[in-house]
């Protein structure tokens, strides 16, 4: 997630919103949040029911752990991009962008 | 492994969300709101970055 931070202008330049998602509870968020000095976009807690959302973009794991996975959903409300990454990796950036520069 | 079971498809309708989120800015004390996906609708195109819990023990 950090690695956003530095990407934040350009998908402000692409009219794109990030939101970062997991299962913990919103003060756990915030707090390690914090501890990266803080981000510029919002996390959402999907903990109730636990996993729930992550579910229905079929990204929760069988042992409870969410994929490292980016969607990327148009002005429409449309899926335009999935990027499913094993957990010890970072989806590229470069190809979100460029996912988003097609949403023209 | 035990790997997800079912995947959307490309320009599927995304399934709509609202969930309990920190402020806009995560770590810097905003207040904490309610962020639902169908509110950008027509606004902005979103990226949802899924992630494994942060604090995950070892």
């Amino acid at each position: 997630m950090p690695s956003y931070e530095e990407d934040l202008s350009e998908f402000e330049r692409r009219n794109a919103q990030v939101l970062g998602i997991s299962t913990d509870l919103v003060h756990a968020q915030e707090a390690w949040a914090k501890t990266m000095g803080g981000l510029s976009y919002p996390l959402l807690a999907d903990n109730w029911p636990y996993g729930y959302t992550a579910a229905q973009y079929g990204v929760l794991r069988g042992d409870g752990l969410v994929e490292r996975s980016i969607f990327v959903v148009d002005k429409a409300g449309k899926i335009a991009y999935i990027d499913i990454h094993d957990i010890g990796q970072q989806p590229p950036t470069d190809k979100i962008m460029a996912a988003l520069d097609k949403l023209k | 492994m035990a790997k997800a079971i079912w995947k959307l498809a490309l320009g599927e309708e995304a399934p709509d969300f609202e969930l309990q989120a920190t402020g806009d800015t995560a770590g810097k004390g905003g207040p904490k709101k309610k962020v639902r996906l169908s509110d950008y609708r027509g606004r902005k195109s979103v990226v949802l970055a899924f992630f494994p819990a942060t604090f995950t023990p070892v």
